[in-house]
């Protein structure tokens, strides 16, 4: 059974063949979702709130061949969504802390901090956080494409599909991604022998 | 070709999406320039990096239930699956059915159902004037007085009878009452001769009894 097949079945009012299209799908989103926006608990909500989305309004999706493509535009326009409350929920603290300290509080200082903080992380912290904040420290844009091709296989005409950019913008995106990724992990002092693979 | 130029095809070359001719491209010029080769190889380790990261299981039930069934909701979600020429007949036959449902009259007398349809308001239904003639006129006059004749014949029968129940049912009660009434005389005259021998016998004793004392008084003396 594939998804077409499945979605004709959901629109005919079957709701088991989209209870299978979750069960399939929930790990892939699951874990897309974890890497976009790095915490476990709001990938959760997120992808509950995905699926909820893709119930109501798979109706509406006309070809039925997009649909991986159609869902990965949701949980990537619900993540963007939760990043953004992030942001404002951080400049209103900042904001307190300006009245406080009757300083600006500059944006370079946090994210400053961020790092530092990030650099303390020493080997014992397993790989996956680690990576984890790697990711969070390169612009979204970037991050992105980096998941949707290193995790979820995605050809770069399928991400250009997905983001609706340019094929040329999504490899230089990747590009820079992946370079500024390792400038992290570089900074941060993690080499080849913390990973634990052979070259 | 700049060094800028090929970072994309380092991009198509690192996942395998690069065509053979691109690939000896990029190929020579990694032999040629050694920056671009030390960066190329970066980015293989850091891709490597990113392998081991391994995806994890959600742990949460995610289960969707159907909704109770909305036979007006479904209709209209199959509605979108239908063809043009079948929504427009759907249509037409939805404003015909409503048209019809408009002009509908339907009637119950006497037991007898009544119902005429049509898709357009008729006018008064009324025979007209010039159909009918004086002599219709005139038996259905008659008629008329006929029907009334005969109720009111049938009215003062039932009443007449009604009447004369009303009356047997009146005399019954009444003689029923009388013998009650009767009845209580003779009991209470009964009680009063019982209670008036019962007083005459106590008083014959009473006397005797007196006359004896009064004789036994005179023989003592």
């Amino acid at each position: 059974m594939n998804d077409e097949y499945l979605i004709q079945e959901f629109n005919a009012g079957n709701v088991s063949a989209f209870n299978t299209l979750v069960w399939r799908w929930e790990k892939p989103i699951y874990n897309f979702i974890l890497r976009y926006i790095g915490d476990s608990e709001q990938a959760k909500d997120v992808m509950q709130h995905c699926f909820i989305r893709v119930f109501k309004s798979l109706g509406k999706l006309k070809d039925h061949s997009r649909f991986s493509s159609w869902l990965y535009q949701i949980a990537m326009n619900l993540c963007r969504d939760e990043l953004k409350k992030k942001k404002h929920q951080t400049y209103s603290i900042s904001e307190v802390r300006d009245f406080d300290d009757g300083n600006k509080t500059d944006q370079k200082i946090v994210l400053a901090d961020k790092e530092q903080d990030a650099a303390k992380l020493t080997h014992h912290e397993n790989l996956a956080e680690l990576l984890q904040k790697a990711l969070m420290t390169i612009p979204e844009e970037q991050r992105v494409v980096i998941i949707m091709k290193q995790y979820h296989g995605m050809k770069f005409t399928e991400i250009a599909d997905v983001l609706k950019t340019p094929l040329n913008t999504i490899k230089s995106r990747m590009y820079y991604g992946l370079d500024a990724l390792h400038n992290v992990l570089q900074r941060w002092g993690v080499d080849r022998e913390d990973l634990g693979y052979e070259m | 070709m700049k060094c800028n130029d090929y970072r994309l095809l380092m991009m198509d070359a690192l996942y395998d999406e690069i065509s053979g001719v691109d690939k000896k491209t990029l190929d020579t010029h990694l032999e040629s320039c050694p920056d671009c080769r030390v960066k190329y190889h970066t980015l293989q380790t850091t891709t490597q990096t990113l392998k081991k990261w391994e995806d994890v299981e959600p742990h949460v039930n995610l289960t969707f239930v159907s909704q109770p069934a909305s036979r007006i909701a479904d209709f209209f979600r199959n509605l979108k699956s239908w063809k043009l020429p079948v929504r427009l007949g759907v249509a037409v036959a939805s404003v015909l059915l409503l048209l019809s449902l408009f002009n509908t009259k339907i009637q119950v007398a006497d037991g007898q159902f009544a119902f005429e349809t049509s898709l357009f308001s008729r006018g008064s239904q009324t025979p007209s004037a010039e159909l009918v003639t004086q002599t219709d006129l005139d038996n259905m006059r008659q008629e008329n007085y006929q029907m009334v004749a005969t109720i009111l014949d049938e009215y003062a029968k039932r009443n007449k009878i009604e009447t004369a129940v009303l009356f047997d049912k009146f005399y019954d009660e009444l003689e029923k009452q009388r013998r009650t009434d009767l009845q209580l005389v003779s009991n209470a005259v009964e009680q009063v001769q019982y209670g008036t021998t019962q007083r005459l016998q106590r008083t014959d004793r009473t006397l005797g009894t007196l006359i004896e004392y009064v004789n036994m008084q005179n023989q003592g003396r």
